[in-house]
C-alpha cells in the first residue's frame, strides 16, 4: 500500500484543466455544485489531493456511489447561505465562560433597550437558525439511517451523528418557541451550550454538512452525465475503460481503451485535429479523477493505482518559441525520465514529442524517448505524433500497441469520427492537402 | 506596388517593439521626419526609377558637411501652430481692441503669442530652407537639382513671396500677423505642408546617409536585367540586429533563383534567412544595408515565411497554414509577379515521408519560375538528392556545425552543399535522459 503523496504538479493540472475555480471548463468548475462555501472548500481539497491508498480510493467512491445511487439530495440546497450564516455565527462572538455569556447577553438585552443593539438580534437569530438547521439535519440523518446497506463508513458516522442530534444538549433546542421573546437566561444557556459544551460535537455535524454538501453534488453530476465509478485493482498494471469521454465536452464521442501488464504503452496517430489531445486529456483526467475516488465520464472504468500522473500536452502547434520550445520539451521529458527510473508507477501522457524542432529530429528523439519508457513495465504510457513512421519501429516492441484517430476525406475537405481504431493511421493528409489546394498545378 | 504582407513584416522585426530594424534605422531630428521615415519602410518600391532617385537624393542631401539645419524645437513649435485650424482662431485687426490690449496686459494672452510665435518660426523656417537649398544647388547631382528646383518653385512661384520681402529686423506689424496667419494656415496650408514635407525628406536623407556612414553600411544598386539576369549579389551580408555577426557571400541569378539551405537549428539558419529577406527589403526602399557591396534587381514583391504562428482558432494546423501560405504565393507566381520568396522550416508540421515528398514537389514547381527568387531551409535531406535530379536551378548550401567536446561550435558562416547536422537528439542525449531510463531499468532487474 502506498501512503506518499499523488505526484501530480502544476502543468499537468494546468493541462488537463483540472483545477480552479476561475478557470473556465475546469474539472472542479464541473463538479463544483456545491451550496455552501465549506463544501465548495472540501470539494477544492479533494480534487487537489488525489489518494494513493486503495482502501481510502474506494471508501470515498462508495460514498459517491451511494449518494447517486439513492439520489440523495442535499437538505439545504436552495438555503446553503444558511449553512454558511450558521458557522459564522458559530465562530463568531464567542462567550469566555458561562457567566460571561449570561452578562454578554443581558447586556446585550440592556443595550438594545436602550438604543436597539444588533447583537442581542444577532445571539437569537443564531439560537433560531441552530434549531432550524438541528431539525433538518435529524431529518435527514433519519432518511440516510433508513437506507438499507449504506457504506460502512457512512453508516457509522450517521450513528454517531443521530447520537450527538439527540443529546439532551441538543434536545432543548426544540423546548422554546422561537417566535416569542427568548428569555436572557434561556438566549446565554443555549448559546454557552452550543459554542462550549457541544463545541467538538457542532463541529462534527458541520463538517458532515459540508461533505454532505460535496457528495450530493458531485453525484447528481454524475448521475446526470452517467459517470461511471471506476474500480481499484490492486497488485497489477491496468487502465481499462469503455467510453471514455472529455468530461468538459458536450458532445464527445467515447473511446474504448486498454493498456495493461500485456499492453501498457499506447503509440497514438492521427492528424492534428483528428482529436488526439482530446482523448490524451480525458485518459488523465479519468485517471487522476478515479484517484480522488471521484466518478469518471465513462460507462465503465477499472484501474491500478499509479503513483503519479506526468503530461507533456502543448498548447497544439505551438511552435512560435522555435528552439527555446524545443528546450523546454526536452526538460520536460527528462522529468518524466526521473520520476520513471527512480521506479515511480505512473501514467505518463506526452503529446506531440519535439514539435518545436525539425521533422527529423522530432522523428528521432520521439523515437528514441519512446523506445526507453516502453521499457518500463509498471508505467502506463500514451505518447501521440504526427510522424507515422515512430510506428514502425515502436511497433516491434512487446509492451506498445497502436491506436489512431481517423480522418476522412470528403469532397468537403477533412471528416473526423474521433473514434479510436486499431493500428496507425495511413492517413497521408499532407501531399493530399496540397493536392486539393492545386498548388502544384499553379507552379507548373 | 510592391508586394508583401504583415508576416514578412513580422519574420524581418521591421517594427517590433522593443527592438526594430525601423529604430534602427531611425536617426531623425525631426519627429515629422521619424513619420516619413516609416512611410518609407512601409513601401518598398518597384521601379527601379524611384528607387534610384532615392538613392541620389539621399547621396545629394547627406553626402556634404552641412547639417541638416533645422532643429527639432523649430519643427514642433511651427507643427503646434499649424495643428490649430478652426477659422475662429484666426488672428484678427479686431483683437487690438482696448479690450484685447487690456487683457493681454493683465494676464498675457498666451493663444495669440503662439501663434504669432509659429508665424515668426514659419519665416525663419522658410528663409533658412531658401539659403539651405541654394547652397546645396551649386554642389548637387541631376536629381538634388530637380528635388531643389521643387522647393524653389514652392518658396518663390506661389503665394509666399511676400515673406522674402518682409525684413527680420524690424518687427512684425499686427496687420502683417494676420494676413500672414491667414497665408500659412489657411490660404497656403497645403503648400506649406508640402515645404514641411520637403524638409522631414532632407532630414530623413541626411540621417540615413550618416547613419550608413558611421556603421559602414552600403546602398544596394539597382541594376536593370541586362546586368545581373534577375537576381541579386551581395558581399559580406550580416543582420542588422545581431551583434557581431558574421558576413557571408550569396549570388542569386535566373540559372540559380533557388538556395536549399541546410544547418542544425542553432547554425544560424533563421538569422541568414531574415538578413538575405531583409537586405532585398531596404534595398527597395532604397535603404542602406548591412553589407560590404550589394546589387540587385528590381522584384514585384516579398513573402518570407519564418516564425509562422498557427491559427488553432480558425481550426487549421501548422502544416495547413504553411499550404495556405504557398498557395498565396504560387498564386502571385502563376500571374507573372516575380518574387523574392523565402521559407524556414517548409513542412515541418507534418509526417516526414510527407514533408519530403511536398518539399520536393513545391521546390520543384519554384524553380521553374526563374524570374523569382527561393531561399528554403529544411531538415530533409533526402528532398536536396531528389530535388538535384529534377532541376539544375538549385544551389546547395549550410550552415556548419563543429563538435568540441560534445558541444556544437557554430561558424555561422555559408558553405557550399548540404549538411545533415541536427542536434536535437545530441541535446536530449547531453541531458541524460536515455542514460538515466537505461539505468532506472538496470536497478530494477
Amino acid at each position: 500500500m502506498h501512503m506518499d503523496k499523488f505526484i501530480v504538479d502544476r502543468q499537468t493540472l494546468e493541462e488537463l484543466n483540472l483545477l480552479g475555480k476561475y478557470r473556465r471548463g475546469s474539472v472542479f468548475n464541473l463538479f463544483n455544485h456545491t451550496v455552501t462555501k465549506g463544501g465548495e472548500i472540501l470539494l477544492e481539497k479533494m480534487l487537489s489531493d488525489p489518494l494513493s491508498c486503495a482502501q481510502a480510493i474506494k471508501d470515498r467512491s462508495a460514498l459517491f456511489a451511494f449518494f447517486e445511487r439513492d439520489r440523495l439530495d442535499f437538505p439545504f440546497t436552495g438555503h446553503g447561505e444558511q449553512v454558511q450564516q450558521w458557522a459564522d455565527w458559530l465562530d463568531n462572538d464567542q462567550p469566555s465562560g458561562k457567566l460571561a455569556s449570561y452578562i454578554g447577553i443581558a447586556k446585550k438585552k440592556v443595550l438594545k433597550a436602550a438604543i436597539g443593539d444588533e447583537g442581542y438580534q444577532r445571539s437569537k437569530e443564531g439560537i433560531v437558525l441552530t434549531a432550524r438547521i438541528l431539525k433538518e439535519l435529524r431529518l435527514y440523518v433519519d432518511r440516510l439511517l433508513s437506507i438499507p446497506d449504506a457504506p460502512a463508513s457512512i453508516s457509522q458516522r450517521l450513528v454517531q451523528l443521530k447520537n450527538i442530534l439527540w443529546s439532551a444538549a441538543l434536545l432543548t433546542f426544540f423546548d422554546f418557541d422561537v417566535e416569542s421573546d427568548i428569555s436572557v437566561l434561556t438566549l446565554g444557556r443555549l448559546e454557552y451550550v452550543l459554542k462550549n459544551d457541544m463545541e467538538a460535537e457542532v463541529r462534527f455535524l458541520l463538517t458532515f454538512l459540508y461533505e454532505a454538501d460535496v457528495y450530493a453534488a458531485v453525484s447528481s453530476v454524475a448521475r446526470k452525465n452517467g459517470y461511471t465509478h471506476a474500480l481499484v485493482l490492486e497488485d497489477t498494471v491496468a487502465f481499462r475503460v469503455q467510453s471514455l469521454k472529455h468530461p468538459a465536452l458536450e458532445k464527445a464521442v467515447g473511446n474504448d481503451l486498454t493498456l495493461d501488464t500485456d499492453r501498457n504503452f499506447l503509440f497514438l496517430t492521427g492528424a492534428n485535429m483528428a482529436g488526439k489531445s482530446t482523448f490524451m486529456k480525458s485518459i488523465g483526467i479519468a485517471l487522476y479523477l478515479a484517484h480522488a475516488g471521484f466518478p469518471v465520464a465513462a460507462s465503465s472504468m477499472e484501474f491500478s493505482i499509479q503513483e503519479g500522473l506526468f503530461t507533456s500536452i502543448n498548447v497544439p502547434d505551438n511552435i512560435q518559441l522555435g528552439y527555446s520550445h524545443f528546450y523546454a520539451e526536452v526538460l520536460r521529458v527528462k522529468q518524466a525520465a526521473q520520476l520513471v527510473s527512480n521506479g515511480k508507477k505512473l501514467l505518463v501522457i506526452f503529446d506531440e514529442l519535439f514539435k518545436g524542432t525539425n521533422v527529423q529530429d522530432a522523428y528521432e528523439g520521439t523515437l528514441e524517448v519512446s523506445k526507453a519508457f516502453a521499457a518500463y513495465r509498471n508505467c502506463l504510457f500514451v505518447i501521440s505524433t504526427h510522424i507515422i513512421e515512430v510506428g514502425e519501429t515502436l511497433m516491434q516492441l512487446p509492451s506498445v500497441k497502436a491506436g489512431f484517430m481517423p480522418t476522412q476525406m470528403k469532397d468537403t475537405g477533412p471528416v473526423y469520427t474521433y473514434t479510436l481504431q486499431t493500428g496507425i493511421t495511413e492517413d497521408r493528409q499532407g501531399m493530399l492537402i496540397i493536392k486539393n489546394e492545386g498548388i502544384l498545378e499553379l507552379l507548373s | 506596388m510592391f508586394l508583401t504582407d504583415s508576416q514578412t513584416i513580422t519574420d524581418l522585426s521591421l517594427f517590433t517593439k522593443g527592438s526594430s530594424v525601423f529604430e534602427l534605422y531611425n536617426r531623425t531630428q525631426t519627429s515629422g521626419g521619424s513619420d516619413v521615415l516609416e512611410e518609407f519602410f512601409r513601401f518598398p518600391m518597384d521601379n527601379i526609377g524611384a528607387i534610384e532617385n532615392r538613392l541620389f537624393l539621399i547621396e545629394a542631401f547627406g553626402a556634404a558637411d552641412t547639417k541638416f539645419p533645422f532643429d527639432r524645437t523649430l519643427m514642433d513649435t511651427i507643427e503646434g501652430y499649424l495643428s490649430q485650424r478652426d477659422e475662429r482662431s484666426a488672428i484678427a485687426a479686431v483683437h487690438q481692441g482696448l479690450k484685447q490690449k487690456v487683457s493681454e496686459w493683465v494676464v498675457g494672452d498666451a493663444t495669440y503669442k503662439n501663434i504669432q510665435k509659429g508665424i515668426s518660426c514659419l519665416i525663419d523656417l522658410m528663409l533658412l530652407l531658401d539659403q539651405y537649398v541654394q547652397s546645396k544647388y551649386s554642389e548637387t547631382t541631376q536629381a538634388g537639382k530637380q528635388y531643389c528646383q521643387g522647393i524653389q518653385q514652392l518658396l518663390h512661384e506661389g503665394v509666399f513671396d511676400t515673406v522674402f520681402l518682409l525684413d527680420r529686423e524690424v518687427k512684425l506689424s499686427n496687420q502683417q500677423y494676420t494676413a500672414l496667419d491667414q497665408l500659412f494656415r489657411f490660404r497656403g496650408y497645403h503648400q506649406i505642408k508640402k515645404i514641411l514635407r520637403y524638409v522631414y525628406e532632407i532630414d530623413v536623407f541626411c540621417s540615413i546617409f550618416r547613419l550608413a556612414r558611421d556603421r559602414q553600411w552600403c546602398f544596394a544598386r539597382p541594376v536593370g536585367s541586362g546586368q545581373i539576369s534577375g537576381g541579386f549579389e551581395v558581399v559580406e551580408l550580416k543582420h542588422p540586429l545581431v551583434e557581431n555577426a558574421v558576413g557571408n557571400d550569396l549570388v542569386m541569378d535566373q540559372q540559380h533563383n533557388l538556395i536549399f539551405l541546410t544547418g542544425a537549428n542553432m547554425a544560424g539558419k533563421s538569422t541568414l534567412m531574415k538578413s538575405i529577406a531583409l537586405a532585398l527589403y531596404l534595398a527597395h526602399l532604397g535603404m542602406p544595408v548591412t553589407a560590404k557591396q550589394m546589387k540587385f534587381t528590381v522584384m514585384d514583391g516579398l513573402y518570407s515565411t519564418i516564425n509562422l504562428p498557427d491559427n488553432l482558432g480558425m481550426g487549421a494546423s501548422h502544416f495547413y497554414a504553411e499550404v495556405l501560405r504557398v498557395k498565396k504565393v504560387a498564386k502571385e507566381l502563376s500571374v507573372g509577379k516575380r518574387l523574392i520568396v523565402l521559407f524556414d522550416e517548409l513542412f515541418r508540421g507534418t509526417n516526414v515521408k510527407d514533408a519530403a515528398e511536398a518539399t520536393v514537389a513545391v521546390l520543384e514547381g519554384f524553380a521553374r519560375k526563374k524570374e523569382s527568387l527561393f531561399v528554403v531551409s529544411t531538415h530533409i535531406m533526402e528532398a536536396a538528392g531528389a530535388l538535384s535530379r529534377r532541376t539544375d536551378q538549385a544551389r546547395y548550401r549550410y550552415l556548419p556545425t563543429r563538435m568540441k567536446e560534445g558541444r556544437p561550435l557554430y561558424s555561422y558562416k555559408l558553405q557550399e552543399g548540404v549538411t545533415e547536422d541536427r542536434h536535437g537528439m545530441v541535446i536530449i542525449k547531453n541531458e541524460g535522459i536515455l542514460q538515466l531510463l537505461a539505468n532506472g531499468l538496470q536497478h530494477s532487474l
